[in-house]
């Protein structure tokens, strides 16, 4: 009997005929159509709508009756100056945050793991995962709160007699401002998934490297950090898949006018031009463009690990 | 551990490390502190100086305005109601199409697995799901908030792969016992996965609790906002207009300790409930993680 049913699935026989197969499991559909419904109409009818990038959408008509355009919203895209700076501000953000959001977690993972006192390590967990939990609304309110004029930080300025810096209306403190409330929003519960690799780690390599003499730094660079390679590459390609995304909630919130020369980004650009201006089918054209450049970011960052350490995301 | 003699090097190691972690650690507690102070610092105390580390005198008075306002009280009630249908909702949906996945001789599960993997690539982006929202007649409709937050496929898969993890040895007997697949999920599985489903209502919850960005696109009519977009406005689009505006206007610092209070109220309710959740969403996380 066992034989048969792993027989049924491999494909090669089937046990039974498809209409019995499907009525016997019927139970499991009801289950399932709940989700199928929600995604047919949540994420593919959406996708669907996406095809107002080629269209002169007008409200009149609606997105099947618009007429089609081709690459027009494209080509009149690609001709604006305003799309490209926002463009190169995305990149930059995000380039930027690559280089420091990232390793963030992987050092305080690092850092939490060496930890020998147990409740300290608790209690430090339990403080570093607390900001993934506050909403950007919260965390730009309480930045724009402390870094006023007249607020914590440009007190203690003026008080070791510096002049005070309007810091998130200035663009050269506003990039760093972003990166750093970022780290400290998402650096925390970042560790999580890095701390459950270095879980794994056999103790033995680390007995072995003990018996040789290795102090623990050595053992850090020469045992624990190689041991969790594969979990960073695979975090860095999903990674790669967000690299148009800047995080809408957080930009969204802390941007001001004075900053958007550097501070101007794609989703709020998209937001900006679409919802506000009401221009849809060009908002839809910048959105349908990110798509594609983060899909294919992701398709390469996966092909460059898998040539690399042989391990990719499938 | 076995060996007991630690080298100065590695002595000096701990303690640089213990040290910055504390730093660290002190980092994320001291913005809420100086939030909790502001919130409860009478007028007088607060014009002094906008550095105080502990409060001499303090007073609730921004609290009782904000529980008095009925602006910040009919949100807190959308907020309330939000949160849990929406959890329920997203937890229903969720656990439900894992289980049905978990099936593996099931007609179809492959193509319905890849319709889910395709929506955690391709989107169709801000302006078709708001064409989509304004076709299903949800603008200014509370439900937008809930609805459109059905499942997430990354969760999902990983409640899946816990689901996977269930020794079926019990849903064997209970079939023999004449149980059908209801009973089974309802009986056997959902009881056997309350660590993770737990972890995940956390999550919903908060999602739902902080959530504001639907809000903020689809609902235009300010008396259906929940709480964040309330305080949303009076943080950062800085309207005062929301709080009565002579009582603003005659001390503008009771204005700021409201602002903080109503963060605090914000963030309360998540304070309360993740301790007792945090030694399950560990796993719950790493779940995904590990078996890939």
């Amino acid at each position: 009997m066992k034989y048969l049913k792993t027989r049924a699935q491999q494909g090669k026989i089937s046990a039974k005929p498809l209409g019995k197969r499907i009525l016997d499991h019927w139970q499991y559909y009801v289950f399932l159509a709940p989700a199928l419904i929600f995604v047919l109409i949540f994420c593919y009818a959406p996708m669907y709508g996406v095809t107002v990038a080629f269209k002169n959408y007008s409200p009149m008509r609606g997105i099947t009756g618009s007429a089609w355009v081709g690459f027009e919203n494209f080509v009149k895209l690609f001709n604006l100056s305003k799309f490209w700076q926002v463009f190169k501000n995305t990149i930059v953000l995000n380039f930027i945050r690559l280089i420091f959001d990232f390793p963030a977690p992987i050092i305080l993972a690092l850092m939490l793991n060496e930890v020998r006192c147990h409740w300290f390590q608790r209690i430090t967990q339990t403080v570093v995962y607390l900001p993934h939990f506050m909403s950007w609304v919260v965390i730009a309110g309480i930045m724009f709160n402390i870094l006023s004029t007249d607020g914590v930080i440009n007190t203690i300025i003026s008080h070791f007699g510096g002049t005070p810096v309007k810091f998130l209306a200035n663009p050269d403190t506003f990039r760093p401002l972003v990166v750093i409330s970022q780290i400290w929003k998402e650096a925390g519960w970042g560790t999580i998934i890095y701390l459950a690799a270095l879980i794994n780690i056999s103790p033995e390599f680390y007995e072995a490297a003990m018996i040789d003499g290795a102090s623990r730094i050595k053992q850090l660079i020469y045992i624990t950090i190689p041991c969790i390679l594969p979990t960073i590459s695979i975090m860095l390609i999903l990674r790669m898949g967000q690299i148009m995304n800047s995080g809408f909630d957080q930009m969204f919130n802390l941007l001001n006018p004075s900053v958007y020369d550097v501070g101007d980004v794609i989703d709020t650009y998209v937001y900006r031009i679409g919802i506000v201006d009401g221009r849809f089918s060009m908002a839809s054209a910048v959105s349908l463009f990110l798509n594609i450049i983060n899909c294919a970011m992701l398709v390469a960052g996966d092909t460059i690990s898998k040539k690399i350490s042989g391990s990719g995301l499938y | 551990m076995s060996f007991k003699r630690k080298s100065l090097g590695d002595n000096i190691f701990d303690i640089v490390n213990t040290v910055i972690l504390i730093l660290i650690g002190l980092s994320m507690l001291a913005p809420f502190w100086h939030v909790v102070v502001r919130s409860v610092l009478p007028y007088d105390e607060a014009i002094k100086s906008s550095f105080v580390l502990f409060p001499k005198k303090t007073t609730f008075e921004a609290y009782k305005y904000i529980l008095r306002s009925e602006r910040f009280v009919s949100s807190l009630g959308i907020s309330f109601i939000v949160t849990v249908t929406g959890t329920v909702y997203q937890l229903a949906m969720t656990t439900f199409a894992a289980f049905a996945l978990t099936k593996k001789t099931l007609p179809g599960r492959k193509l319905f697995f890849t319709m889910f993997i395709v929506t955690m690539f391709f989107n169709g982006g801000l302006i078709a799901n708001y064409l989509l929202m304004r076709g299903l007649k949800m603008i200014n409709n509370v439900l937008v908030l809930i609805l459109p937050f059905g499942i997430s496929c990354y969760n999902m898969l990983i409640i899946k792969s816990f689901f996977e993890g269930l020794p079926s040895d019990m849903e064997e007997s209970a079939r023999i016992d004449g149980a059908d697949t209801f009973r089974v999920f309802f009986s056997i599985i959902l009881p056997l996965s309350i660590p993770v489903v737990a972890t995940f209502a956390l999550f919903f919850a908060v999602d739902r609790w902080n959530g504001w960005y639907n809000a903020m696109i689809y609902i235009n009519d300010k008396s259906k906002w929940p709480f964040v977009m309330v305080l949303r406005e009076i943080l950062i689009s800085n309207d005062t207009e929301s709080m009565q505006s002579n009582y603003v206007n005659q001390e503008y610092m009771v204005g700021d300790s409201i602002k903080m209070a109503a963060v605090i109220v914000s963030i309360f309710p998540v304070m309360i409930i993740y301790p007792f959740i945090q030694k399950y969403f560990v796993k719950g996380v790493t779940l995904g993680a590990v078996k890939g």
